[in-house]
């Protein structure tokens, strides 16, 4: 694997290097592709972005501008795209109904029920606050890295993301998911 | 630790077992293959742009031209407009304060050339006048101090100017609205400028004088005309 950073491959592609792009993929496809699944709830659907989403960074990565990190760049593509999707296509169907799951499972079935209702809350919550709460407890990144990615002032990441936070608990109360503890 | 610290550290464990059970995939074919070969090919071979100027909008060529043109053109204007200049010269004779607008001496109307001669003192006084001024030169000889004097009209003549051309330091000259004295020794050359103001005929009276008492007395029209 290259050691190469980011920046040195984005302008590797723009001086024609297909197997910098290539490591580029490697880098990013998964957590792209699975936050993405987490917004849209669709394995395909987020296959499709995910695959869109790295043409458009090919297309455009001679307008990239390398003040910039470009993991912030992707992220914000990958973001804008699915955001473009979900309002394009209103919900059509539900995960798995989680609240079928008995409440008194073993520990398989307990991380099963738990992953479902996570995805079933952040679904209910605003576009904005799932971004939020996704960028900073699945893809791990600092309140800096947030506020480059969505363009926002770190306060308000800080904010928004304590909001988020309390939705997300409440939803999760509503869904019965600490009824066990 | 309160109740929703509590619940939201089971919703932090949750996100962790989410992201390592993150699902694996391998989309790299096929985002290759979606990609456009020509932007890639394009992006693969940019060809540096060369700003490459016709021969005739290079700026050289282009200043060179306007400055030939200018030349020429100067050039054109001064054969055809330049003896048009010399005609439509404006009149100075009519502009005030300038004795240079005035003609040269030996263009002016000659009024009357007087002489005198004798052993007291030998003068020619030379008259000429002309529509803007008349000047008088004067060269007057004479051993002792001869007193001569130049009388006109105020309303007519007014001096404007008197040079010594030739004067020595015993000679002296004074003037007054009406006349001109000049208190001579030795030989001396003068000129006297006077403003003609209203061009119209007027005498200029020259006398000399001994013991004052004019031995000589003579006077030149101008403005005959």
């Amino acid at each position: 694997m290259s050691e190469k950073d980011d920046n040195e491959l984005v302008y590797e592609v723009i001086r024609g290097s297909i197997s910098s792009f290539e490591v580029l993929i490697d880098r990013y496809q998964k957590t792209i592709f699975n936050m993405v699944l987490k917004m849209v709830g669709d394995v395909e659907t987020a296959k499709d972005i995910t695959q869109d989403v790295f043409v458009k960074v090919f297309e455009k990565m001679g307008s990239f501008n390398f003040k910039y990190r470009f993991f912030s760049w992707i992220y914000r593509i990958a973001l804008n795209q699915t955001l473009n999707y979900l309002k394009s296509n209103p919900r059509k169907e539900e995960l798995k109904k989680a609240e079928a799951l008995p409440a008194d499972e073993n520990g398989e079935q307990r991380t099963e029920r738990g992953s479902l209702l996570l995805h079933q809350g952040l679904r209910e919550l605003p576009a904005d606050y799932r971004v939020l709460l996704l960028l900073k407890y699945f893809c791990s990144m600092s309140y800096e890295e947030i506020s480059e990615t969505m363009e926002i002032p770190v306060k308000k990441v800080r904010s928004r993301l304590f909001m988020a936070r309390e939705q997300l608990n409440r939803v999760m109360v509503a869904k019965g998911f600490f009824d066990n503890d | 630790m309160t109740e929703q610290d509590h619940n939201w550290k089971s919703i932090e464990a949750l996100f962790d077992a989410e992201r390592e059970n993150a699902v694996d995939v391998d989309l790299k074919k096929t985002i290759l293959n979606q990609i456009d070969m020509e932007t890639y090919k394009s992006q693969e071979k940019k060809p540096e742009i060369k700003v490459v100027r016709s021969f005739w909008s290079r700026p050289v060529v282009r200043y060179g031209l306007l400055y030939i043109l200018g030349v020429f053109t100067g050039l054109l204007l001064f054969t055809f407009a330049g003896s048009d200049f010399k005609k439509s010269a404006p009149d100075t004779s009519a502009m005030k304060g300038t004795l240079s607008s005035s003609v040269s001496f030996d263009d002016m109307k000659i009024a009357d050339v007087l002489q005198y001669d004798s052993p007291l003192a030998r003068a020619i006084c030379n008259i000429r006048y002309s529509n803007k001024m008349v000047e008088i030169r004067l060269d007057f000889s004479s051993l002792y101090p001869v007193k001569s004097t130049l009388e006109f009209e105020s309303n007519s003549f007014q001096v404007i100017n008197i040079q010594n051309i030739n004067v020595n330091s015993q000679t002296t000259t004074m003037t007054a609205s009406n006349f001109v004295q000049i208190n001579n020794t030795g030989d001396n050359k003068l000129i006297i400028q006077l403003l003609n103001k209203n061009k119209l005929p007027h005498d200029i009276e020259f006398k000399i004088y001994q013991n004052d008492t004019p031995v000589y007395q003579n006077s030149a029209r101008v403005n005959k005309e």
